[in-house]
């Protein structure tokens, strides 16, 4: 993988990001700002706002009922193993997005949030409208994670109608491919992907996206998925790191 | 004099990592966005000598190695190869035409797009990675020929071309 490079060029890496902070939060505050700005004040400043907020409040309740309804799936099923133990709860904390990768064949973010303040690699990360990616490699007071719509991305997963699992990766593109999906699955467009916690990574039942395509692989062994993210990954500004 | 032209080269990469890790997400369209080192090179390419810009091809490839997430050396070696190739088709054509430029321009991002998604496809052993990026890297290269089309003018007046001088007597 080319994730993993050399612990120098990680420590090189990690050492000029953290030193450049204060030059790329203080930049990144005044861009956000001045691009926020030109939005509200163009013709559409209000029907942008509105549609914000719409879209927030849909993310909210797509949450709640996707939440919801795994609760639901998960009570019936433990009430019928009869070994009704754990219920989901994650400490969190939130983070800053500071930048951004510099190339566009990767998709990757650097948060204000490093090993001092509590940051460890391979910790979780969500927004509001769900699943956002991990923590790659983590310096003294800024850390780099990569989004789950990066290519090198692989996210254990689980249809949550259907049960079926399968593997996200990211495509590149902003849409995410659900691979190795059972040929006899009853998923169809529409149904909600989650994580199954089976990778050790990713918590169980955070929302990833939703069925928007279903398709035969070639080689006629599996059928794939495409799905397209809850996330709006273009507008990241903060994000929750799950403590693990 | 090379003194200041040093200082502002190095300003001129400072301000350009700054605004490539943080303006740039901002006017990306359809999660399509401009190289803006590329698009510095591509017309530092159009400034410099041949020597000069494999010198610069070096600087800028290592600092966006440090902000890249893929095998530490890839951007170097995607800078290298327009900046071998390039200068020689620069030298025969007429960059004061804005067209010639703008192809130019296009034709450098594009090369240094492509040396760089082949170098993964290889290193990852996964040919197809060529065909799911070829229409987002030119999409991209003809994005970040727009840009720096439009900061070639800016640069001109920032980093003025050396200008051959003859002895007239």
């Amino acid at each position: 993988m080319l994730l993993n490079t050399t612990p120098f060029y990680s420590f090189l890496r990690n050492s000029v990001i953290s030193i450049s902070k204060p030059v790329l939060e203080t930049s990144h505050f005044l861009f956000f700002n001045l691009t926020d700005g030109i939005r509200r004040l163009s013709n559409y400043a209000e029907i942008a706002r509105m549609n914000e907020q719409l879209q927030l409040e849909v993310n909210r309740l797509r949450v709640d009922r996707i939440k919801y309804e795994e609760l639901q799936d998960e009570n019936i099923r433990l009430r019928r193993l009869l070994n009704f133990k754990e219920t989901l709860k994650h400490d969190h904390i939130s983070a800053q997005v500071i930048g951004r990768d510099v190339s566009s064949l990767s998709n990757w973010l650097i948060l204000n949030f490093g090993y001092s303040d509590g940051a460890r690699k391979d910790m979780s990360l969500i927004a509001p409208g769900g699943l956002v990616g991990k923590i790659i490699s983590v310096g003294n007071t800024t850390s780099r994670a990569i989004l789950i719509i990066d290519r090198q991305s692989k996210v254990s997963s689980i249809i949550q109608q259907s049960r079926d699992l399968g593997i996200v990766e990211g495509c590149g593109n902003g849409f995410l491919k659900l691979n190795y999906l059972n040929i006899n699955s009853t998923a169809k467009v529409g149904d909600a992907v989650i994580t199954s916690g089976f990778g050790g990574v990713y918590p169980k039942g955070l929302p990833i996206g939703t069925i928007s395509l279903i398709g035969t692989e070639k080689n006629g062994l599996h059928l794939f998925a495409k799905i397209k993210p809850f996330v709006d990954f273009s507008k990241l500004e903060e994000v929750l790191c799950l403590k693990n | 004099m090379l003194k200041k032209l040093k200082i502002r080269l190095v300003i001129l990469i400072i301000v350009t990592t700054i605004l490539q890790v943080t303006l740039i997400p901002y006017i990306s369209l359809h999660n399509v966005k401009p190289d803006l080192f590329y698009g510095l090179f591509a017309l530092l390419i159009l400034q410099f000598s041949n020597i000069q810009t494999i010198l610069l091809a070096f600087i800028i490839g290592f600092l966006k190695d440090l902000f890249a997430n893929n095998l530490f050396g890839l951007e170097i070696i995607s800078l290298l190869i327009p900046a071998l190739i390039l200068p020689f088709i620069v030298k025969k054509t007429d960059i004061n035409n804005p067209l010639v430029r703008f192809i130019i321009l296009f034709i450098s991002s594009l090369l240094a797009f492509f040396t760089l998604l082949t170098s993964i496809a290889v290193i990852e052993k996964s040919p197809e990675v060529i065909n799911i990026y070829f229409m987002k890297i030119l999409e991209s290269s003809l994005y970040t020929a727009i840009i720096s089309f439009v900061l070639y003018y800016f640069l001109k007046l920032f980093i003025p071309k050396k200008t051959e001088q003859y002895e007239l007597f």
